[in-house]
């Protein structure tokens, strides 16, 4: 690996729990790192705080405890440390497109001026130099000029979704956060964004963070994957030893879940089916997260705290692996 | 704009017409002293409570220096008033008051006023208004609960206690100090708008909490726009057609406020006209005797169809502006 563009130490994030008096904890201790021209996804079912550490790492929403240093050209930024300007400023190394291309574009805002708010915000150009750059931008993922001009609700739900793309490599970041950015696309569609971002991964040396529930999204673009659940990182590694060996039973119920596209060697899978449901992060247990869904938990999986730990290239957090 | 787009209104030609009457009201608020109409304040005692009548149509004895103090505007159209029709004047076709006052005249001068009072009190509480809705919905916690508690206040205390308690103080202030030359209109303006902000900021604020929810509004962050920007760039132009729906229904609420503080000889005062003061006077004009409808009839009967009008148009406004009804087009 690189050198890390992005660096997240023991992040943890909760939210005050709704109408009770208790604390959700949606990130608990995560820390991992994303190198620079490196694509890594993060993948977790729904609820797992997947979308809380992006906010996090914006700083969108301030993280309880933890650090977050992004690698800017001159000189690392420690993004929990900065406020108003200085934290203004820094995010235009570290941009971010929406999981929602409905909600995430201002329905008043024509789409030049969505594509040129961040070169505006940044003081990066303005005038006939901003529109030119924005017209590149659009043109670059594949959009053609024309339409700047136009306003969201006269695009489709893959053309706006290139437009938040636009947006966030308006800045030139040297990382790029994606929440679901594929999610609400039909198929096709998702193939051709996920093509444009590897194109544009390799003509700008772009780094992603790629959030998903989507493991066909996975094999598709990263290079490494980190498991997430019950707001911790269970499994961290290389896409292909993660997927074709994974050490964390969880990450073994997640690859199961997913089927096979051929009949015969989808009814000889004997799968891991995972029964329950996560624990409320409300009370979140003494040991490990997954233990009362866990085919193989043992009794000390219920009292203490598994740590990642490497096994075989892999980061593990399972007292089992 | 698609055809689709005009035909709603072509099918509702009530809002065609109430737009037309409303053009017209405020052409004539605003070119009063160009016609040919008495001075609102000419005085011909011989000619008191005459009843509405075609006898005289047309007659001569404009007195330009009964129009006290007319604005730079208002004297340039005076002298072209006078450039035109010299010192003709129409007669006193609408009747008069019970000093001879010619109701035509002083009807257009009284629209004036009356738009006037609505259009400024409601720009004062569309600033107002706005703006603390919007700093109170984008700030949220603390600040939002303090700047709502506040209106909250407001919103419990009699307003009507309050405008008749300023004005008179007012009134006492003026008697201590002739000299200074205080002007009630200009405190009316004052006192209403201040007033009549509440509801905007209220509803102002409600929209703009339920904005800062939606995923643009990060994005805008994300995108480094400062908050400065973002109340600028995202907020206000989301906020607009709920604003301006509001204001169609702000400004003749005012306007009844206005009237019914000059009824109660608090608002506008002689030798000033609004529609308010001389419904007063035709109240004033009632006797036992002696019933001059048409002193009553004709203020009552403006007021009434220009607020109709502003309400069909507020209705209007409204299904311009929801999308619901605007449908899928552009």
């Amino acid at each position: 690996m690189t050198a890390p563009v992005l660096t997240i130490h023991d992040l943890h994030l909760s939210y005050p729990a709704r109408g009770a008096t208790g604390t959700v904890h949606a990130v608990r201790g995560v820390s991992m790192e994303v190198g620079a021209g490196e694509v890594v996804a993060l993948v977790g079912e729904s609820g797992c705080g997947k979308s809380s550490l992006a906010r996090a790492v914006l700083q969108l929403r301030r993280p309880d405890a933890g650090r977050i240093v992004l690698e800017a050209p001159d000189g690392p930024l420690p993004l929990h440390e900065l406020t108003g300007n200085a934290l203004r400023h820094a995010r235009r190394w570290m941009q971010v497109v929406f999981q929602d291309p409905y909600a995430s574009l201002d329905p008043r805002m024509s789409v030049g001026d969505a594509v040129a708010e961040p070169l505006r915000a940044f003081g990066l150009a303005r005038g006939a130099e901003s529109r030119k750059r924005v017209a590149k931008l659009l043109e670059q993922v594949g959009l053609g000029s024309a339409v700047a001009s136009r306003f969201p609700h006269e695009l489709s739900g893959g053309q706006r979704q290139r437009v938040g793309i636009a947006r966030a490599l308006a800045p030139e970041p040297r990382i790029v956060l994606l929440d679901e950015a594929v999610s609400a696309l039909d198929v096709s569609l998702r193939a051709q964004v996920l093509n444009l971002l590897l194109d544009l991964r390799r003509d700008l040396d772009l780094a992603m963070l790629f959030i998903t529930h989507d493991l066909a999204v996975v094999r598709a673009i990263a290079d490494r994957v980190a498991v997430m659940y019950l707001g911790e990182l269970v499994e961290v590694g290389f896409r292909d030893t993660l997927l074709r060996s994974p050490r964390h039973p969880y990450t073994r119920a997640l690859l199961d879940a997913v089927p096979v596209p051929d009949p015969a060697r989808q009814a000889g899978r004997t799968l891991v089916a995972l029964g329950g449901e996560p624990p409320s992060q409300e009370s979140v247990p003494r040991g490990c997260g997954f233990a009362n869904r866990c085919p193989l938990a043992e009794e000390r999986c219920f009292s203490e705290r598994p740590r990642l730990r490497p096994v075989d290239g892999t980061a593990v957090s399972c007292h089992l692996a | 704009m698609s055809r689709r787009e005009t035909k709603p209104l072509n099918r509702a030609p009530h809002r065609t017409f109430a737009a037309r009457f409303l053009v017209l009201v405020g052409v004539v608020a605003v070119l009063v002293p160009l016609l040919p109409l008495a001075a609102p304040s000419e005085v011909r005692l011989e000619e008191k409570l005459a009843p509405p009548s075609f006898g005289t149509l047309w007659r001569d004895g404009f007195e330009p220096d009964r129009i006290r103090d007319p604005g730079p505007l208002s004297r340039v159209l005076i002298d072209a008033r006078i450039a035109v029709f010299g010192d003709g004047q129409l007669g006193p076709l609408l009747g008069t008051d019970a000093l001879g006052r010619c109701l035509l005249s002083r009807l257009a001068w009284g629209a004036r006023l009356s738009l006037a009072v609505g259009l400024v009190a409601s720009a004062i509480s569309l600033i107002i208004g706005v703006l603390w809705g919007a700093v109170a919905g984008y700030s949220g916690g603390r600040v939002d609960d303090i700047m709502m508690r506040i209106v909250d206040i407001l919103y419990a205390l009699p307003l009507m206690f309050i405008v008749i308690f300023v004005v008179a103080l007012l009134r006492g202030f003026r008697n201590e100090h002739p000299e200074l030359e205080t002007n009630q209109i200009i405190v009316l303006f004052a006192v209403i708008g201040a007033t009549s902000w509440l509801t905007m900021a209220r509803i102002v604020r409600g929209q703009v909490l339920s904005l800062r929810g939606t995923e643009f509004m990060d994005a805008a962050r994300a995108a480094g726009s400062t908050n400065l920007s973002i109340l600028r760039r995202h907020v206000l132009p989301n906020v607009t057609p709920i604003v301006l729906v509001t204001l169609t229904l702000t400004i003749p609420r005012v306007m009844l406020f206005e009237a019914f503080l000059s009824f109660l000889g608090l608002g506008v005062e002689a030798p000033d006209v609004s529609w308010g003061v001389l419904a007063r006077q035709g109240f004033d004009a009632l006797t036992a005797v002696h019933v001059s409808a048409w002193l009553i009839l004709f203020p009552g009967l403006a007021f009434a169809s220009t607020l109709l009008a502003m309400n069909v148009l507020g209705d209007r406004l409204r299904d311009a502006t929801d999308p619901r009804l605007r449908g899928d087009r552009r």
